[in-house]
Formats: C-alpha cells, sequence, structure tokens
C-alpha cells in the first residue's frame, strides 16, 4: 500500500466515523431543554372581574407563563348581557385561540358568537346538558368544555342549608336577574323549594335600580333569601349583601365572593378546583385535544363559607348540625 | 514492457506479493482486535438490553405498586371511617336519627370523597341520609335488604360495587360496611373516586408513560385520558389484562412488552388492588423506554467505530512496521537476484529481519567477491576470444582476399604482409620469393616501405646467413631473432631500419624453399606462440595463393594451345575442303554447261563424300567443344516465321529426294525469339534433315507453335517421349514439332537415341549415312539455351520430334555458356551494326516525321527530324545526311528557302533533296535543284524508291575479299559478281589495307587466319583509319571462334559467318543475306 493509498485510507475512516455520528440521529446526551410551547398563545376570558388566581396558576404549573407564551386578552361585560355578546364578538375577532367564560351567561354569548374557537367554561355553568350547550358532559360533541357544576341538587343543598340555618323559615325568597333568568329556573326553584315544604318566593329584579325595591318585597314576604349568582347580583354584590343585612334577611348565596364581600353563607362547587382543571382543559386544547372529546367534569369538592360576623349582625346563631359542614368559617 | 519469460514472472509479482502480506497482517490485526471489540461490545449490549429491561420494569411495578398502595390505602381509610362512622359507644345505647344524621355529616367531613351517606338499618330498612349536593332527605324505610351490599355488609364483608357514573362524567362507588356490633346495621357510602383519576393521572413513567386502572372485569375505571374512563372502554381482551386478572400468571412469566388500546407496544407492569380485585397498570412507550438503552448501544456502537478504526489505524502501522523490513528484504534480494551487489540492504529493526538483512549482506558480498573474480576470468578470456577473433577475422579476410583475387598474387601476397604486420603488432613485414640464387622482394608493408628500392635493387642472397631471410632459407624453419641489435652475427637491413624484434618463416613447396615470410618490430618485444602460429598460417597461403597462380598459369596455356590446336585445326581442315567442294561444284556446273554429263556422277560423289567429311568435322569440333564445355551462347533477337521459312527452303530439296511431302504450319504472326540463332537453325534443319532421311514417300509435317509453359496447347507429346529434364517454366515458349511418317523407332531405339555415336542401330547408319552425332548435339544446344528436345515415336508409324525452346532465352538459362562473351549488362553483345544512310526530315508536322521514320527505318534508314527550316539547315550542316525531304509550307523558312540555301552551300549542294509537299510546283522545285518531287500523302513504295535511287551507298557494291586462300578468294569472287557486285581481292590484312585506301568498298569480306597481317590486326588496323571506321566488315571463317575472339571482335564487324556450317549454297546464300542486311545497314538492331 503505498503512502498515498494509506493516507486516503485513513481519512475515508474519519469520514465514515463522522457519517455514523451523524448518522446517530439524536445524540446521546441531552440537547438544551426545549420550552413546552414555544409559541405565543392568545387566550380570550370572558368574565366578571380578573381571571381567578388559580386558572393563573394552574396555567403557570403547566408552563403557561403570561407574557412569554401567552396572552391573555381578559373581557369584563360587567352585569350586560349585550356587553358580554359584544365583547365575545370581539375576541373571537382578534382573534384568540381559545376563549375561556366564567359563568353561564359568559359561556353562551361566547358560544353565540363562535362555533369553531375552542371555549372552555371555568367555574359553574348549570346543566349544560339540559341548557342545550353541549350533547352530553362526557362527550361535550361541540368547541365547549370545561367545568360546570350541574346545579340542581346544589342548589337544593343550598336552600336547605339556608332554610336550617334560618329556621324556622314559612317563605323563602330566591333573587334571580329578570334579565337573564329562563323561565326553566324559576320553575325550577319553586319545586326545589316547595319540596322543603317552605313556601317560594322568586324574585327578578330587572336591573340594579330595582334592587332595593325587590329586597323590599322580600323582607316584607320572606324569612330568608337565596341569591343567584347572576351577573346583576354578582356586579352588585356589595349592595346585595348590604340590602340582606339592612333587612336582616338571612342568605344563602350561590358563591363565596358575595361572602367575602359581607354577606352570610356560600354553598357552592369548589371554584379553586374548577378554576384549575380549567387550566387543565387549556393545556389540552392548545396541544390539539379536540374539546368535543374533553368530558365536562364537575368539581368533587363543595364549599360551605359562613361569615359569623354577619349572622351577628342579623343577630341570627347558625345551629350547630349546619355549623358543622362549614368548610369556611368567617368570624 | 518487455517481459522476460520466465524471470518477468518473479519480477511482476514483487510488489502483489508484498501487497498481500501488509493486507494479511492487517486483515488478521483488524480482526484480532476488531473481533475482540465487536464480541465485547455485543455481549454488553446483550446484557445491559436485558438488565435495563428489567430495571425498567422494575421502576414500573414500583411505579404501580405505589399506585396500587396509595389507592389501596385510600379505600381502606373511607372504609374504617366508615366503619366508625357512629362511634362504638353511641352504639352500645342506641343512635337517634339526628345523631347519626349528625355523626354522618362529621364523617363528611372527615372524608370528602364521601358524597352521599346511608343508613340501613338491621332489619333491611333504609334510614338516614345525607348528601352533600343535595337536600338530606328524611329516612325512606324503603326495604333494602335484597340487596348485594346489605347481604354482604351483613357478613362482616365491605361491599363494594362497580364503578358507576354520575351526570356522565363523575365516578363513583358504592361502600357498604357493617356497623360493629351483633345485629348491625349498614352504613352505604355513595364515594367520588376522581381521588383514584387523580392518583392514576399522577403516575409518570418517563414522558409518556401512564398509569391506568380497571376493575375486575376489565372495565377501565381510571384513565389520564378521562373520556376513555367515561366511554366505559373495556379492557379485558387486552392481553396483559387478561392474564392479570386471572391471576395465574407466575411472576417470571409475567408480560413485560404488550400492546396498549392505541396498539402501541409498550413496557407494561402491573399491581392488583384487592379488594375490590381492581389492577393498576403502568405503561411506558416501548421507544421511550428503551431510549436510555438505545443511547447506551449507540454509544456502545460509537464506542465501537472508533475501536476498529483505531485498530485499522494500528494495524496499518503494525503491518506497515513489519511489512516494511520484509519489502526492504525482498527488494534487496530481487537486487540480488538481478545482479547489484553494490547496495546493502539496510533494515534496522534490532530483531531476528535485520540478523537476516545482514545475512543478505554478507551474502551479497561474499557473491560480489566471486563475481569480481569471474570478471577478471571472463575479460581475460573475453580478450583472448578477441585477439583470437581478430586473428580469425584476419585470415578470412586474407582467405577472402585470395579467393577474390585468386590469380592476382600481388593482391594476395600484399594482403598477406599487410595482416601479417598488423595482427603481431608489428610494424614492418615483408615477403620474399626465392629466384635462383637471390631472394627477390614480392610484397613489403611498412614503415620500411622506402627500402623497396634498395631491396629490389639489391637481393637477398640465399645462403646469406647474415640476414634473417638467409638464415631461414636456409634452416626451413621459423627463425627468431629477439634483437637485432643483440645478435652479433645479424648485419641484416633491419638493423638499418630501426628494427629490434624480428621473425620469419619460409615458404615451403615439397619441403623446399620457395619464399620466406618476415615481420619486424621496431621495439624489443618478443612473439607470441600464437602470433608464430599466425605468420606460419599466412605463409601457408601465400605458398597456395602462389602455386595456384602458378597452376593457373599452366592451364591457362595448356588451354590456349589446345583452343589454338582446334581452331587450327578446323580452319586447316575445313579451308581444302571448301575448295574441293566450291571446285566440284563449278565443275559439275560447267561440265553439266559444257554436256560432259559423263563425269557429272563422279563429281557429284565427289562433292557429296567432301561433304559428308566437313559435316563430320564440324559435328566433331561441336562435340569437342561441348564436351569440353566450351560451347558459346551468342543471343540475338530473330524472326521465328522467317527462321523457319529459311530452312523449310533448305529443307525442301532433301525432302523431295525421298519424295516426301513437308508441310509447314506456322503461323505469321509467330513473333520473334532470342536465342542463339545459328543453333536453333542447327537443331531445326537436324531434325527435318532427319526425317526426310528417314522417310520415304511420306509426309513431314512441321508444326510451330507458341504457348505458355514447357508443353504448350496443342500438345504435341506422345506415348513414350524423354521426359524433359530441368525445364523452367516459363510464360514463353515455343515448340517446333517435327512429325514423319516413316520407319519410326522401337522403345530401345529411342532409349539409345541422345547417345553419342548411335543411331537406331548399326545397319542404319550403313542405310542412311551420317555421323550419329546431330541429334546429341542439337539436344546439347537446345538444353544449352533452357529447352530440349523430346521424341515420341512408334515403329512403323513413324516419329515425332519435338524441340522445345523458351521464347526469350536468357542469360541464366544458359547454363552450359559459362564463357560466353557477357557484356556489363548481361546479355550477349552482337556485332555492332554501323549506321544507316541518314535521312533527315524538315517538316513542321510531327506526323510527317513519324511517318517516315515507321517508313525508313525498317529499311536501315536512320530518320532525324527538323521541325524547322533553319533547324534543318543547322542540322543538314552538321550531320552531312544521306538524303534530305523538304516541306515547302513551313512557318519562317519556308521549303523553297531552304532547298536555295541547301544549294547555295557547296558542302551540302550535293545531297539529295527530295521534296515531300501537297504544293504542286513540281518546275519549281527542279529548278530550285531538288532531285525529286513527292507530294503528300506520302507513298511508302514511292518513297523507299526515291530514296534508293537517291542514296549513294544503294550505288556502290564494291566488296573486298580478303582472304589467304585464293579458291574462297575465286569462289566467292564469282558468286558475288553472279549477284551484281564489284569484287576486289587480298590475300592478308596488309594488302587488304592498302586496297582500302586505294578504293574504299562498301564492304569487307574478312578471313580472320592469313599469313602476315591477320584478321585481328587487321579490323584494329582499319578502325584506327578515319576513313575506316565506317565500312562494314563480315568475317567469314572456318577457324572456331573462341569467346576471346569474339571478345576481340566484338564492336568491328557487322557479322560473322563460320565457313564449316553451311554447304557452299548455304553458304553463299548466307552470305548474300548477310550482305543485303550490311548495306542496308539495320539500324532497328540494338545500339552497341
Amino acid at each position: 500500500v503505498s503512502g498515498l493509498s494509506r493516507r486516503r485510507f485513513v481519512r475515508g475512516l474519519g469520514v465514515a466515523g463522522a457519517a455514523v455520528l451523524a448518522g446517530c440521529g439524536p445524540l446521546p446526551w441531552p440537547a438544551q431543554p426545549a420550552a413546552p410551547t414555544a409559541r405565543m398563545h392568545r387566550l380570550g376570558y370572558l368574565g366578571v372581574g380578573a381571571l381567578a388566581p388559580p386558572l393563573r396558576e394552574g396555567l403557570r404549573e403547566l408552563g403557561y407563563v403570561e407574557g412569554q407564551n401567552l396572552i391573555i386578552e381578559a373581557r369584563d361585560p360587567g352585569d350586560s348581557l349585550d356587553r358580554s355578546a359584544e365583547l365575545a364578538a370581539e375576541l373571537v375577532a382578534l382573534p384568540v385561540d381559545l376563549i375561556l367564560t366564567n359563568g353561564l351567561g359568559h359561556l353562551r354569548a361566547a358560544k353565540a358568537a363562535t362555533g369553531t374557537i375552542p371555549i372552555v367554561n371555568a367555574g359553574g355553568g348549570g346543566d349544560l346538558v339540559q341548557l342545550g350547550i353541549v350533547d352530553s358532559l362526557a362527550r361535550p360533541g361541540g368547541n365547549v368544555t370545561g367545568t360546570t357544576v350541574v346545579a340542581d341538587r346544589l342548589h337544593g343543598k343550598g336552600l336547605q342549608l339556608l332554610a336550617e340555618a334560618a329556621a324556622p323559615v314559612a317563605r323563602m325568597a330566591v333573587l334571580c336577574d329578570g334579565n337573564t333568568m329562563v323561565p326553566q329556573v324559576r320553575a325550577y326553584f319553586e319545586a326545589e323549594v316547595s319540596a322543603l315544604g317552605i313556601q317560594p318566593l322568586i324574585v327578578d329584579p330587572r336591573g340594579p335600580d330595582a334592587l332595593e325595591g325587590a329586597f323590599a318585597t322580600i323582607s316584607e314576604h320572606a324569612d330568608a333569601v337565596y341569591v343567584v349568582a347572576s351577573p346583576l347580583a354578582f356586579t352588585h354584590r356589595a349592595r346585595v349583601v348590604a340590602l340582606a343585612a339592612q333587612h336582616r334577611l338571612p342568605a344563602m348565596y350561590e358563591i363565596a365572593p358575595f361572602v367575602r364581600a359581607g354577606g352570610l353563607m356560600a354553598y357552592q362547587g369548589s371554584a379553586i378546583e374548577m378554576f384549575r382543571r380549567a387550566a387543565y382543559y387549556v393545556d389540552r386544547i392548545l396541544k390539539g385535544a379536540s374539546p368535543a372529546d374533553l368530558p365536562i367534569e364537575q368539581p368533587r369538592e363543595t364549599d360551605f363559607v359562613i361569615n359569623l360576623g354577619a349572622a351577628r349582625g342579623i343577630g341570627l346563631t347558625i345551629p350547630e348540625q349546619v355549623l358543622v359542614r362549614a368548610t369556611e368559617v368567617i368570624p | 514492457v518487455r517481459r522476460r519469460p520466465g524471470g518477468g514472472r518473479g519480477e511482476g509479482e514483487g510488489p502483489r506479493q508484498h501487497g498481500r502480506l501488509f493486507r494479511k497482517y492487517v486483515v488478521a490485526f483488524v480482526v484480532l482486535v476488531g473481533g475482540a471489540l465487536v464480541t465485547s461490545a455485543a455481549l454488553e449490549a446483550y446484557f445491559s438490553f436485558g438488565e435495563n429491561q428489567q430495571a425498567l420494569v422494575a421502576v414500573q411495578r414500583e411505579k404501580a405498586a405505589t399506585a396500587a398502595v396509595v389507592i389501596e390505602g385510600y379505600l381502606r381509610d373511607v372504609e374504617q371511617q366508615l366503619r366508625v362512622a357512629i362511634p362504638p359507644p353511641l352504639l352500645a345505647t342506641g343512635v337517634s336519627d339526628e345523631r347519626r344524621h349528625y355523626e354522618y355529616v362529621l364523617l363528611q367531613g372527615r372524608v370528602r370523597s364521601i358524597v352521599d351517606l346511608t343508613y340501613v338499618d338491621p332489619s333491611g330498612r333504609e334510614g338516614v341520609r345525607v348528601s352533600r349536593l343535595g337536600r338530606d332527605v328524611a329516612p325512606s324505610g324503603a326495604d333494602r335488604s335484597a340487596e348485594p351490599l346489605f347481604q354482604q355488609a351483613r357478613t362482616g364483608r365491605t361491599y363494594y360495587s362497580e364503578v358507576y357514573f354520575r351526570g356522565d362524567s363523575e365516578p363513583y362507588m358504592t361502600i357498604a360496611v357493617p356497623e360493629p356490633g351483633p345485629t348491625p346495621g349498614v352504613t352505604v357510602a355513595e364515594v367520588n373516586l376522581k381521588f383514584i383519576w387523580d392518583v392514576i393521572s399522577r403516575v409518570k413513567a418517563g414522558k409518556a408513560g401512564y398509569a391506568y386502572l380497571v376493575d375486575a372485569h376489565g372495565q377501565l375505571i381510571a384513565h389520564p385520558e378521562i373520556h376513555l374512563v367515561l366511554r366505559r372502554t373495556d379492557l379485558a381482551d387486552l392481553p396483559q389484562v387478561r392474564e392479570a386478572l386471572g391471576g395465574a400468571t407466575a411472576a417470571g412469566e409475567e408480560r413485560t412488552i404488550a400492546r396498549d388500546l392505541q396498539g402501541q407496544e409498550v413496557l407494561t407492569a402491573h399491581q392488583a388492588i384487592d379488594p375490590p380485585g381492581w389492577v393498576v397498570f403502568v405503561n411506558q412507550p416501548l421507544g421511550e423506554a428503551f431510549e436510555p438503552v438505545r443511547a447506551s448501544l449507540l454509544r456502545t456502537a460509537l464506542l465501537l467505530l472508533v475501536g476498529i478504526a483505531l485498530s485499522v489505524l494500528a494495524s496499518l502501522f503494525l503491518a506497515r512496521k513489519m511489512v516494511t523490513p520484509i519489502q526492504a528484504l525482498r527488494a534487496g534480494a530481487a537486487r540480488i537476484g538481478a545482479g547489484a551487489l553494490e547496495q546493502p540492504i539496510a533494515v534496522h529493526t534490532d530483531d531476528e529481519l535485520e540478523a537476516l538483512a545482514d545475512e543478505f549482506n554478507r551474502m551479497t558480498a561474499r557473491l560480489r567477491d566471486s563475481y569480481a573474480s569471474l570478471e577478471q576470468k571472463v575479460e581475460a578470456r573475453t580478450r583472448d576470444l578477441a585477439e583470437a577473433l581478430g586473428q580469425q577475422t584476419a585470415v578470412s579476410d586474407v582467405l577472402m582476399v585470395i579467393s577474390r583475387s585468386a590469380f592476382d598474387l600481388q593482391t594476395v601476397l600484399d594482403a598477406l604482409a599487410e595482416n601479417a604486420a598488423r595482427l603481431c603488432n608489428a610494424e614492418n613485414s615483408a615477403i620474399f620469393r626465392l629466384d635462383g640464387e637471390v631472394y627477390r622482394l614480392a610484397a613489403l608493408y611498412g614503415t620500411t616501405a622506402n627500402v623497396r628500392p634498395v631491396l629490389e635493387r639489391q637481393p637477398i642472397r640465399a645462403l646469406d646467413t647474415s640476414t634473417l631471410v638467409g638464415r631461414i632459407g636456409l634452416q626451413r624453419r621459423a627463425v627468431n631473432i629477439p634483437d637485432c641489435l643483440a645478435d652479433p652475427q645479424y648485419t641484416g637491413l633491419a638493423r638499418h631500419l630501426g628494427i629490434r624484434s624480428t621473425f620469419g618463416v619460409p615458404l615451403l613447396r615439397e619441403g623446399q624453399p620457395i619464399g620466406v615470410m618476415v615481420v619486424g618490430r621496431n621495439v624489443v618485444q618478443p612473439f607470441s606462440e600464437r602470433q608464430i602460429e599466425l605468420i606460419t598460417t599466412f605463409a601457408a597461403q601465400a605458398v597456395i595463393a602462389m602455386e595456384n597462380v602458378r597452376l593457373f598459369q599452366e592451364i591457362e596455356v595448356a588451354s590456349r594451345h589446345k583452343s589454338e590446336f582446334l581452331a587450327n585445326m578446323s580452319h586447316e581442315l575445313r579451308t581444302p575442303l571448301n575448295a574441293i567442294l566450291s571446285y566440284s561444284q563449278l565443275i559439275e556446273e560447267e561440265a553439266a554447261d559444257a554436256g560432259h554429263t559423263d563425269y557429272l556422277p563422279d563429281l557429284q560423289k565427289i562433292r557429296g563424300a567432301g561433304q559428308h567429311l566437313l559435316g563430320l568435322i564440324n559435328d566433331i569440333l561441336d562435340l569437342s567443344k561441348i564436351e569440353a564445355g566450351k560451347m558459346d551462347l551468342y543471343l540475338e533477337t530473330f524472326d521465328v516465321p522467317s527462321l523457319v521459312r529459311d530452312v523449310a527452303t533448305v529443307v525442301q530439296p532433301l525432302a523431295e529426294r525421298n519424295a516426301n511431302t513437308l508441310v509447314v504450319d506456322c503461323p505469321a504472326d509467330l513473333g520473334a525469339m532470342h536465342a542463339d540463332l545459328t543453333k536453333v537453325r542447327q537443331a531445326l534443319l537436324n531434325v527435318l534433315a532427319n526425317a526426310s532421311k528417314f522417310t520415304e514417300q511420306g509426309t513431314i509435317t512441321l508444326t510451330v507453335r507458341r504457348g505458355p509453359g514447357p508443353y504448350p496447347a496443342g500438345d504435341l507429346t506422345a506415348a513414350g517421349e524423354q521426359p524433359v529434364p530441368d525445364i523452367a517454366p516459363a510464360s514463353d515458349w515455343l515448340t517446333l514439332a517435327v512429325a514423319d511418317t516413316g520407319i519410326g523407332m522401337t522403345p530401345e531405339q529411342v532409349a539409345r537415341l541422345f547417345q553419342a555415336f548411335t543411331q537406331a542401330d548399326a545397319s542404319t547408319t550403313r542405310r542412311y549415312g551420317g555421323t550419329g552425332l546431330g541429334l546429341v548435339i542439337s539436344r546439347h544446344f537446345c538444353q544449352s539455351m533452357g529447352g530440349d528436345i523430346g521424341v515420341a515415336s512408334e515403329p512403323g508409324r513413324g516419329s515425332t520430334f519435338t524441340i522445345r525452346l523458351p521464347a526469350i532465352v536468357g542469360p541464366t538459362t544458359a547454363a552450359v555458356a559459362p564463357a560466353a562473351p557477357v557484356a556489363p549488362d548481361g546479355e550477349p553483345t552482337p556485332p555492332a551494326p554501323a549506321a544507316g544512310p541518314l535521312v533527315l526530315a524538315i517538316d513542321d508536322d510531327p506526323t510527317v516525321h513519324d511517318l517516315l521514320r515507321r517508313f525508313l527505318q525498317p529499311e536501315g534508314y536512320q530518320v532525324v527530324s527538323a521541325t524547322t527550316g533553319e533547324e534543318g539547315l543547322r542540322l543538314a550542316e552538321t550531320l552531312a545526311p544521306a538524303a534530305v525531304t523538304l516541306d515547302v509550307l513551313m512557318p519562317h523558312l519556308d521549303g523553297w528557302a531552304v532547298l536555295a540555301a541547301l544549294k547555295a552551300n557547296p558542302a551540302l549542294a550535293e545531297i539529295p533533296v527530295i521534296m515531300l509537299t501537297i504544293v504542286e510546283e513540281r518546275n519549281l522545285g527542279y529548278t530550285l535543284g531538288a532531285a525529286d518531287y513527292l507530294t503528300k500523302p506520302i507513298a511508302r513504295d514511292r518513297l523507299l524508291g526515291v530514296l534508293a535511287k537517291h542514296c549513294p551507298e544503294a550505288r556502290a557494291r564494291a566488296v573486298l575479299v580478303v582472304d589467304d586462300d585464293a579458291a574462297t578468294r575465286e569462289v566467292v569472287r564469282r558468286t558475288l559478281a553472279s549477284d551484281g557486285w564489284t569484287v576486289d581481292e587480298a590475300p592478308n590484312g596488309r594488302v587488304a589495307l592498302d586496297r582500302v585506301a586505294a578504293e574504299r568498298p562498301a564492304l569487307i569480306l574478312l578471313d580472320l587466319m592469313m599469313p602476315e597481317m591477320d584478321g585481328f590486326a587487321f579490323l584494329a588496323a582499319l578502325r584506327e583509319r578515319p576513313e575506316g571506321r565506317a565500312i562494314p566488315v563480315v568475317v567469314l571463317t572456318a577457324r572456331e571462334l573462341s569467346a576471346a575472339d569474339r571478345q576481340r571482335l566484338n564492336g568491328y564487324v557487322s557479322a560473322i559467318i563460320q565457313k564449316g556450317a553451311y554447304s557452299r549454297d548455304e553458304l553463299l546464300a548466307e552470305l548474300r543475306e548477310r550482305l543485303r542486311e550490311v548495306v542496308r545497314r539495320p539500324v532497328a538492331a540494338r545500339s552497341p
């Protein structure tokens, strides 16, 4: 073998080695860690107030950081459903990758605005199957998924606990929102309250100005009030709570924020759980899952928040068997 | 590249062998190291794969176990809490519904996944119900005693229901536990199993690995993909699930690789939770699970590659390390094999190879030494050989000189002397010949050349011992004088010439010295044995050369004497015979004229006997010449039909004598042949004469044909013909066949036919006459020309003699004529014809020139052409033509002007001018002096007639007969005179010269053998004279002409007629013909 061919042979060996290395594909040692999603995601949020902290936390845990790979377009329609529809259309026009909603009214507005952009409901929404928003909870079939509370039994529980706490109660008022209430809701509440052996009184003020009158009516005819977390009530929860206190009405609210605003009691599906769980849906959908295939989940936990201060304010002593159910007691 | 046979193979294989060894080493190393590497890597990979898989499965199983423990713990906790839902002290005293309700609410607070609690009392009636999600309802009292949960719980065992889903999406299970006590009630709890989902979802195996949970029926109850659970997925068909639920599989047979629901290959492990008979599976996609294994394998493969690469490099290095010295050894061995011994083999490996190289070098050294001595020997031998070869060459050169110059003794001796000196490294050499009492110088070479006059003047005395030559002659053996100056007795010339060492040998013939050969050196240096031997050889050669010359001279003299004798004999015999014959014929004619018819028969007998005698003499002469090998061929070109016609004319009377008819079949266009005319004629005459003699009242047919090959078409051969020997095939042959209807011959007679002095039998000789030599001679003639005579005969039917001759007899075919006068161009030279009368044709038309040449040249004229009048005048002046033909119409100078100019010049005025023109101005022509006037077109006969009329030669027919024999002169004179010639006579050459001076004859008939001045001398003298040069001479002689004679006559005479070959009639006919030819001066013949 001449010198030349020997050199050529050695050089060939080197080239072959490099080729083998190149052909090995992924190197045995790790490459630089890649971000979960390099892409910027744009989320729309349609609901009263800001995005709930548990949801943000959940998203962060799944690797979504606002400003880095996540933009949240938050839209607060307040108590106006018209406004909600407008803002939903606005989000759709942006467009956004996904719309988060909080509550049935906003969910419906979003659903009306788009049939293609995935909508994830965070928080309660009622019996979405019965409301015709999804096919079934196990298999929603459309662009809507997320969490909900199939509220029939939970409302019933809240009504029962109110009755127990404020006993004796002869007539119980249910404060709904005249603008958003569907006829089934009135019937539902009338049936539920009646089942407790109590006269129902459905009050549906149309606008915040009617709240005064509504509470006057309630105070005049009923012993306790169950406040449905309508946009109207939620928006004006401070006034609602104040009116209830003013009229010394034992009140059960649908959701905890009322209690934190000074209300007496609230019984709800675990909001934290639902918000956190919503992050899971966001993640799955952003990674390509179809909302039609993601089962709608309900909270496993329930929150029963009692504001003892409010109770004292109206001179109410919460009975023992009610108090033991509380998950949170505000002194 | 030239490959040496045998050797080439070895050389060609050299590099390849090296390559093979190198490859072998490399392959061996690579196989060794690479094999070890590959084996270890393969083993490692195999085991690490197995171990990895086991480890992975173990990890997964661990995870499954952990999940199972958590789930089981959860279930047990729930179960335990349910069992203590009512504090045992309370149970003993009985529990109110309110209290139970209260306790249940507390339990719900403790265990948050318990959503509903129902109490079934010992009798199976439904009691208190507490719900977290709905209203608590009052005890319904419904009978649930038949339900499995009650039945089972009553036995003390916890009841677990199937998993069910509330609102399509919430997993629930019913757990029923009995209260402690002898007649226990049963606490029924609806438990939300989302906690289990969380547990299962949280189990991670790698990135894509996951856990799932199936119930005892294989129904999926927990899975990270909740929808799979909600769709009530049944996994009982998966083998691993079936096996796990079957629970019969031994741990060793546990399935670790399976396909999941999607058909993906996964690594799977499971753990059972019993009760309620669930199984936790942990799956990890195989690809991911084995990712580390693959990585490790890849690493191993890479390391292996690197290892192999390194081993290849190491192998190359090592093999090179090993092969290089071997190659050096091989190259060295090859060098030694090729004979290059100077360069040692350089191997410095400090091992056996170096020792081997050293051995090689030692061997090379030994070889070099022996080669050196061998080379010296070879060199010495080569020197000897070269010297010997030089001497051999010299000897052969000398021999060549001797053979080439066999009769030029001086050249031979000079060559011997020169070579002797040169080969002995001597400056001088000399050869002396003994002449009576003295040695005379014969050859001299060298620096002593200036002593030649001295030696020639003073020959060395034979018995003078003071000289080397004298000593040698005296001692008759080689004598060596190592140093002349040291020899007190030596007083020879050499001392004065500076010669120191000298040496000589005698030239001995039959023991007697005939000469001496000496060599001398100017320095003192003894002569070697070889040189002495050489000089002795040269001396012998010199003797041989001298003897050769002496013998040759003796033979030459003898031969000359014999030839002279034969020539003289024939002359002396034939001259009187010719006279007898001529006179007897004259007498016959005169007797017939005078009416003395009585004498005629006697006279005829005299003439017949004379002619027979003449024939005998001629034949014997011919035969003697043939036997002496002196038969010469005189080749010339002649017309065959003419020859045949001529011969037929001669034979006709003979044939008629026996009343035979002679039929000649000879095509007129047979053309010419180139042969010895006389001999062809003689052979043909002989055959025809024989046929005429042996046939009576028959037919003699002569058939002449020309054709290719020795056996031309129209085959004339017949049975019994003698084979024709040694006839070279030629393309052009002549066959002359003579067939007769005579007596014929038997085969025996035919066999004897060509033997000398034999006829068919003795009686025939008597009966038919003849010498019996004719056929023998004829055959000889034919054979000498490359042909032959064949015969076919049948007794009583006649014979056919066939003469076959090549049409062109070349000198090579003239095998029997070695001494023929051969000109340098290899052809016999005929007598030179003198120039014919010159006709100057002046005409501007070249076709006229051509035409004239064609008309006139065959008639013996020379034609010179001039295309203009000026040229014609010039040529007429320089050539002095015999006649001029002149055209009239020519550019520049026309015919009339030329004619006038010619006639105005006194030197040219006598030349006859024949006008040859289309201009019809006859009178003008004659007025101007034209000899004749012809108009174009030119008529050949008319032109020839006119020319013959005007050419002077045609008028002068004076013949000078030069012969010492008066009878011959008389006969010739009479014969020619009767033909209209003017005959002058001269008895010898001297008189003839006077006669020529007195009156220039047109022709001279010359005998050669005459007293006072013979024919040769006469010719020489005649040609010396200006007026004699142009006179044609015809030699008429009875002398047998030798080649030397003909050489002497060559160029001087026009024709030679030999008296002996002809009868008087024939002679005269021949003479007339030749005279006619000579006067015509044939120029068509080849010029000399």
